[in-house]
């Protein structure tokens, strides 16, 4: 790729560069220093896991996080955003990963939201329109300026986000994982206008955890681990570019935090045949096809898989929670069972741990003894009044037994750390005395301490003869707590493992299915 | 060995917390009533006042009472419906088209005492569940729900009376002219304390043996005292006037089924986590289509009630009565600390919402201010008292 170069003798200024930049979220530290410098002119790649950093990284970048400490800088002069307008009106867009467009707006409006071209105090449409189809045909894009937004396609709407960027005189654009919910025939046309971009005088920052597609647009990439910088080269002569990705993103120092202890495995206690889940959003019609699964009374079964793999899509299924229209058969103890909702699966003995603790697992505002037993009031239901006595002396035991840090059982959730909160939740569906666990990221957020807690509890539990399934992005975690792993992709089971036998290697590149593909 | 040590750094931590324990006690919604208390008591002073000595003469106290009722019935009705996160704006025409079926019922179709109260709360009931099926099972907001009953239903009124004003079967009156004798009103009343005292006792009682810290004082002392005063206020004058009048043994009645489902059964504490959080009640299994049905449903008979309450106390049911009941409604529910939200909100505080404001205009009348200067009060009551609310929450809510 030819990076255009600058009058002879000059020395190139970057793009942008970022220098030592530091970011807290209250204990957590999401980026420790972090210093990159984007090239004018090419495609530079942010890789990683979930939880490196990459997405704090461009939110400072793009105005959407004004609070940090360190310096940026845009064409050699230092900038400091603090909101999305800031960073636009120099040069820097970002197109995120979920998409927030006006559904009901036409394709030339959206276009120039908010820089409407005008003439005697009103928009000038017809300059609008004809504006709008200029740029739609610089982008080939099959829609006509008058379209709504809502009726396009996500790519379409993702190419048109770009489109409106490049309206207004971008010459930073920041790509979020933009293929997720592409097809493969969409990503090769995303692919195609992403490497013309330079033409137009743009640098691109892409993020994605495909390792095969950044080896087919970038030609720069920085790997991040746990809020820092860990490897980045450039991809002219690099022989195996994933593996050596993988390797700098999985390459940490694992400390034995997984007290890993094997329970006696039984007989199944979940059993689900042709499993089919459709997909809710836009694009892909199955979030899931036709899963065959058993777990057994004894057994952690960890389930990885990327974003879109589905590994979601699967725990909220089976739970009853989930949007799209579900089929297939489900046993739970060789009883068939039909999951309708969340309280159909309470009932049968399931409970769901969710991944977005804040938004489904808890109410904030209320206290950790009413949120405790929210999911068991039935059991403290006598004749027709809460038998206080019984539903404190509980909550009293879970928390000392989960160690819940608190000052007393009436403090409102919001003052508790994540890991405390988690407790309180993990507490309520023990309450509920269920067969079956589905814990999804249960130590997102969570402090190293009270993540050992969390995974001796889970120990215990699968040692009282139940079975749990952890849905995790993080790895180390899904290896070191789990019986068997099972790593998803596009809706299916692909791989399979037992304890001890998979490498983070293996299992990484057998979840970007690319490359898994490809060698 | 594990054990003692948790024990001990429980101990400690409980020990440090004392000192940050009062804000955070002053946050429970118990205690949160106590400054709503003191203003309802410098307001019913300076009212002492101002009217040199009418307001809180028993005579105008009756009047008071019999005015409060209807806003405070709907009100503790409002509660359940607002904690949930719902709304309900069809109150003035709803209960104004109660009242109507009341009078009907008695003259045109000369049912006795009894049937028509039956006829009535069935109407009641029946609206109710109409919301109840538009909002739980239609899924339309009830917002929408509600105001459009408050558009149609006025309208109904008004087409079945020919826009006249019905007069009742007079047996009706006896629902605001009836009242419990004196002995029996105080005997009523001390019963209704002492239920809620053991309750709080109770409540006390299983903290203790849970052993979780906590004062008899802000459980028990001071709830216990707040409400003692308040039923000594109405014993007095109770027993120096007329007795206890029917309309405020059926606020009582009203208030305390209310409170007992919203604070000691399963259906109340299910109501606070669906308006806390919609999402994660449904992922707790709560059956939020039913809860809410109940809600509604429960609404609906308050409709039938207010309104024979009504109709026994104008001894008229005009088709266009109590416009605008429904904000005065919310507004009482509001200024004793419900969400509009949801999942915040006492039955208690929001009864005390209905009085403070009730008071206000009552006290305003019996200084002849024209009653532009009773919205005014009310206006500024209420959006001081959601501030002063907001801000003793402090950030919590901020961002």
């Amino acid at each position: 790729m030819s990076i255009d170069t600058a009058t002879a003798g000059a020395v190139e200024i970057a793009a942008a560069k970022v220098i030592g930049i530091d970011k807290r979220f209250g204990g957590a530290h999401a980026l420790r220093g972090v210093s990159i410098t984007f090239e004018k002119g090419g495609v530079h790649a942010i890789a990683g896991e979930n939880g490196a950093g990459k997405s704090t990284l461009v939110k400072i970048l793009s105005g959407v996080i004004g609070d940090y400490a360190g310096a940026i800088e845009i064409d050699g002069v230092g900038r400091r955003f603090d909101s999305i307008r800031d960073a636009e009106r120099h040069g820097v867009f970002l197109v995120p990963q979920e998409l927030s467009v006006v559904p009901e707006l036409r394709v030339g409006e959206y276009l120039f939201l908010n820089r409407e071209p005008q003439r005697w105090g009103m928009v000038d449409t017809r300059k609008l329109w004809a504006d709008a189809a200029h740029w739609l045909d610089v982008f080939k894009l099959d829609a006509s300026p008058l379209e709504r937004m809502g009726n396009l396609s996500t790519h379409q709407q993702q190419l048109v986000s770009i489109a409106r960027a490049m309206t207004q005189g971008v010459k930073l654009l920041i790509l979020d994982e933009p293929t997720s919910s592409l097809t493969e025939r969409e990503t090769e046309l995303m692919f195609a206008r992403i490497v013309d971009l330079h033409r137009h005088g743009v640098t691109t920052i892409y993020i994605s955890h495909r390792l095969r597609e950044l080896e087919r647009v970038a030609n720069v990439v920085s790997v991040m681990r746990d809020g820092r910088v860990v490897d980045h080269f450039g991809l002219q002569g690099q022989s195996d570019t994933p593996r050596r990705i993988v390797q700098a993103m999985v390459g940490r120092d694992i400390i034995d935090m997984y007290p890993k202890v094997a329970a006696k495995v039984g007989e199944p206690i979940l059993s689900i045949r042709d499993w089919t889940v459709e997909s809710t959003g836009a694009g892909r019609v199955h979030a899931i096809k036709n899963i065959h699964l058993d777990v057994r009374s004894g057994e952690i079964l960890g389930v990885f898989g990327l974003l879109g793999s589905g590994a979601f899509d699967l725990a909220r299924s089976l739970f009853g929670a989930h949007a799209g229209r579900v089929s297939g058969s489900m046993q739970i103890r060789g009883q068939l069972i039909s999951v309708r909702t969340p309280r159909d699966a309470i009932r049968n003995g399931i409970a769901y741990v969710p991944a977005e603790r804040k938004r489904d697992g808890l109410i904030e505002a209320h206290s950790i003894e009413s949120n405790m037993t929210l999911a068991a009031l039935n059991r403290f239901n006598r004749y027709g009044i809460l038998n206080r006595y019984g539903e404190l002396q509980r909550v009293q035991q879970y928390v000392a037994s989960l160690k819940v840090k608190c000052g007393s059982v009436e403090q409102p959730m919001s003052q508790l750390s994540g890991g405390n909160q988690q407790k309180v939740v993990a507490a309520k569906w023990l309450l509920s005395e269920p067969e079956l666990f589905i814990l999804e990221e249960p130590t997102r957020g969570v402090d190293v301490n009270a993540r050992i807690d969390l995974y001796a509890l889970v120990n215990e539990i699968a040692t009282a003869g139940k079975a749990v399934i952890i849905v995790s992005t993080d790895l180390p975690e899904v290896l070191g707590m789990c019986d068997r792993v099972l790593v998803m992709c596009e809706g299916r089971l692909v791989r399979e493992w037992m304890h001890g036998e998979a490498s983070e290697e293996d299992v990484m590149i057998s979840a970007a299915e690319e490359y898994s593909e490809g060698a | 060995m594990t054990s003692t040590k948790t024990v001990t750094e429980r101990g400690a931590l409980a020990k440090g917390f004392q000192l940050r324990e009062l804000p955070a006690a002053m946050s429970q919604d118990r205690l949160r009533l106590l400054p709503l208390i003191i203003v309802l008591l410098i307001v019913w002073m300076v009212l002492q006042y101002l009217t040199g000595g009418l307001f809180l003469s028993a005579r105008n106290l009756t009047n008071l009472s019999g005015q409060v009722a209807i806003t405070a019935v709907l009100t503790a009705g409002a509660v359940l419906v607002m904690v949930p996160g719902y709304i309900d704006l069809s109150l003035g025409a709803t209960v104004a088209a109660a009242a109507v079926v009341a009078a009907i019922a008695g003259t045109n179709y000369e049912l006795s005492l009894w049937p028509t109260v039956v006829t009535t709360l069935a109407f009641g009931l029946l609206i109710g569940l109409w919301h109840a099926f538009w909002v739980a099972w239609m899924k339309v907001p009830s917002f929408i729900v509600t105001l459009g009953s408050l558009l149609a239903i006025r309208g109904l009124s008004l087409v079945i009376t020919n826009a006249e004003t019905i007069s009742p079967n007079p047996d009706i009156l006896v629902i605001s002219d009836a009242s419990l004798s004196p002995m029996l009103g105080i005997v009523v009343l001390f019963a209704f304390w002492l239920a809620f005292a053991l309750l709080q006792v109770r409540e006390w009682r299983a903290r203790q043996a849970a052993g979780i810290r906590s004062s008899f004082g802000a459980v028990v002392g001071l709830p216990a005292a707040s409400v003692g005063i308040f039923t000594l206020g109405v014993m007095i004058m109770a027993a120096s006037y007329r007795g206890l009048p029917l309309p405020v043994v059926l606020v009582l009645a009203v208030v305390a089924l209310a409170g007992w489902f919203l604070r000691f059964t399963a259906f109340g504490r299910r109501l606070y986590a669906i308006g806390g959080n919609r999402q994660a009640a449904l992922l707790a299994g709560i059956n939020i289509r039913m809860q809410a049905s109940l809600v509604f449903a429960f609404m609906g008979l308050l409709y039938g009630l207010a309104g024979l309450v009504l109709v026994a106390r104008l001894d008229s049911a005009p088709p266009g009565a109590m416009q605008g009941l429904e904000l005065n409604v919310i507004a009482a529910a509001v200024i004793g600390g419900t969400s509009l939200m949801g999942g915040r909100g006492t039955v208690a505080g929001a009864v005390i919402g209905a009085i403070l404001m009730e008071s206000l205009s009552n006290g305003m009348s019996l200084m002849n201010l024209p009653s532009a200067y009773q919205s005014v009060t009310v206006g500024l009551v209420l959006l001081f008292a959601v501030y002063a609310d907001l801000r003793s929450r402090g950030g919590r809510s901020g961002d």
